[in-house]
């Protein structure tokens, strides 16, 4: 047999591995699926060029990790508090869940900011604010 | 070489040679379709200048191979299919979303690609570029659809290129340990892991197997003395270790490389990633963690003892658990010269300096040492993993191992 079909199965094994791989994760949803669906009605309310300030409240690390690899290319940092654009996620455990919109902003530290966007699934409430 | 390992040698050293092009295309800046265009070119003479490469005499261009030979490596491909699906997560392991695919979004945004160098929290943005470049070279040419599979794609691409280019090198010598070879990569879940966990490891183990393949070639042909170099580079430009593996790489060879009428193929192989890698560091402006953190106090860690034993152990387990097929081919390779009454050959002293200096480098950790053994100990031992099983299977196939040039 002809040694190019070695190279013809290697081929065939990488496409079909990719479409078993897209069939099976199709149904897959992990956290940071559950990030994107939660952050993607914030991306319009952020210019292109926009550096971001993450305020964790009491969430996991990765929080920053998957906050941030849903808004590439922006910059987003959790030390410094020199940005204007906040984004704030926070556990809802932590919070009265009967809470108004308000006095959650307040206890998460965005008092007299401009509330952008505001988001809540099973988990963390997200708000996006800026000073003006 | 046969037919099949240089289209093998010529995909990987393409990848290489996109990643430099669009890195550099990026920070000219060059509009898209140019350097799609620059890209497509370069390719298409890259693989035009290794394909007609003229190898051994013998070795024709048309080769068959027996059926039992491609009935084999078939099922072998099947059964990697199916374990390296059985392993693989949505988004690949932590370093990819954090770090690898995550640098590859921003290289697929043509402005503000450099925020990449701000992320100095909790990220690596001195690591080389030459993973996240070709992803963020197919996110952007696919409009950012597909973000889940292109990286995928990418895995599988190197981590059955790896096995198949053992088979491709082994299977005219002895076609029993070209297929036994290739069953070992097919069923083993961790080498299949570590591949489809998108990190850069499996493209730094498959640059370093390439060289290897390609120094051995250069009796042939001195343009396998380039691709080797090239590969080197390659190493450089994916990872920053792949800097020392270049490094010593080159230094066991240096009689060859760096030979008066030799030297040009080095340079002409080098010459592209190590520029690229140079222009990158200039840009990142940061220093690798590591580098920065060797201080006074770096000299009571030399001395600690019990740093020693606890890398020795930790090396030791991942060894029987994780590698054990090396583990035993190493074995039966040290029987073997104590029978033959030889001293081990430079290729494999030049993969245990590789790994002694790689366990050298957690001596002088300012992390916690069992937390930087346990991230990474045994992804460093999984680059080196392919090149060990080459030249082990070298060893088994009954192929003499020599600078390959000496005759020449």
């Amino acid at each position: 047999m002809k040694s190019r079909y070695i190279l013809i199965i290697l081929l065939v094994s990488i496409a079909a591995a990719t479409l078993l791989f897209g069939k099976k994760m199709h149904g897959v949803d992990d956290n940071m699926d559950k990030m994107e669906r939660a952050l993607t009605g914030a991306k319009p309310f952020i210019a292109a060029g926009t550096n971001l300030q993450l305020r964790n409240i009491k969430g996991k690390n990765e929080l920053h990790f998957w906050a941030r690899y849903q808004f590439t290319p922006h910059y987003m940092s959790y030390k410094t508090t020199e940005y204007d654009t906040v984004l704030t996620i926070c556990p809802i455990l932590a919070m009265m869940p009967i809470m108004a919109v308000d006095s959650i902003l307040k206890a998460t530290g965005n008092r007299d900011k401009k509330l952008l966007w505001q988001n809540k699934d099973e988990e963390y409430y997200y708000f996006l604010t800026c000073t003006h | 070489m046969e037919q099949n390992s240089k289209y093998i040698i010529a995909t990987m050293l393409s990848v290489g040679l996109l990643s430099c092009i669009y890195f550099l295309s990026l920070l000219l800046p060059v509009p898209f379709m140019v350097s799609i265009l620059v890209i497509l070119v370069s390719i298409f003479f890259l693989f035009k200048f290794i394909i007609t490469t003229k190898t051994a005499a013998g070795q024709s261009a048309e080769q068959q191979l027996p059926w039992q030979a491609v009935l084999g490596f078939g099922l072998c491909a099947a059964l990697l299919v199916k374990n390296a699906l059985g392993v693989a997560e949505k988004h690949g392991g932590w370093d990819a979303w954090a770090i690898w695919n995550f640098h590859a979004g921003y290289l697929s945004e043509p402005v503000y690609w450099k925020n990449l160098f701000r992320n100095i929290e909790s990220d690596h943005p001195d690591y080389p570029l030459c993973l996240p470049s070709v992803i963020g070279f197919f996110y952007r040419l696919c409009a950012h659809h597909f973000t889940i599979i292109i990286p995928f794609a990418f895995s599988m691409l190197v981590t059955v290129s790896i096995p198949a280019l053992l088979f491709s090198e082994f299977i005219r010598k002895n076609m029993v340990v070209a297929l036994f070879i290739t069953f070992l990569f097919a069923q083993d879940k961790v080498f299949l892991g570590f591949g489809v966990a998108e990190y850069a490891d499996s493209l730094l183990a498959l640059f370093l197997l390439g060289a290897f393949v390609c120094i051995d070639h250069a009796i042939e042909n001195k343009r396998y003395l380039l691709l080797s170099a090239a590969c080197l580079g390659g190493c450089i430009w994916t990872k920053n270790e792949g800097a020392i593996l270049a490094g010593l790489f080159l230094l066991f060879n240096a009689r060859i490389f760096f030979q008066l009428k030799n030297i040009r193929y080095t340079i002409g192989g080098l010459a592209l990633p190590v520029i690229t890698l140079v222009i990158f560091k200039m840009n990142a402006h940061v220093q690798n963690d590591m580098v920065n953190s060797l201080n006074k106090e770096t000299i009571n860690l030399i001395l600690d003892i019990e740093r020693y034993k606890t890398i020795w152990h930790s090396f030791t387990d991942n060894l029987n658990q994780k590698f054990y097929y090396v583990k035993i081919g190493v074995y039966i390779y040290l029987i073997l010269l104590l029978i033959e009454k030889k001293w081990p050959d430079w290729q494999m002293l030049l993969v245990f300096t590789c790994l002694l200096v790689y366990n050298l480098i957690y001596v002088v950790t300012t992390h916690g040492l069992e937390w930087h053994l346990q991230t990474s100990q045994d992804r460093l031992m999984h680059q080196l993993m392919p090149a060990m099983v080459y030249i082990l299977a070298k060893k088994l196939a009954g192929i003499r191992v020599s600078y390959p040039l000496e005759q020449a």
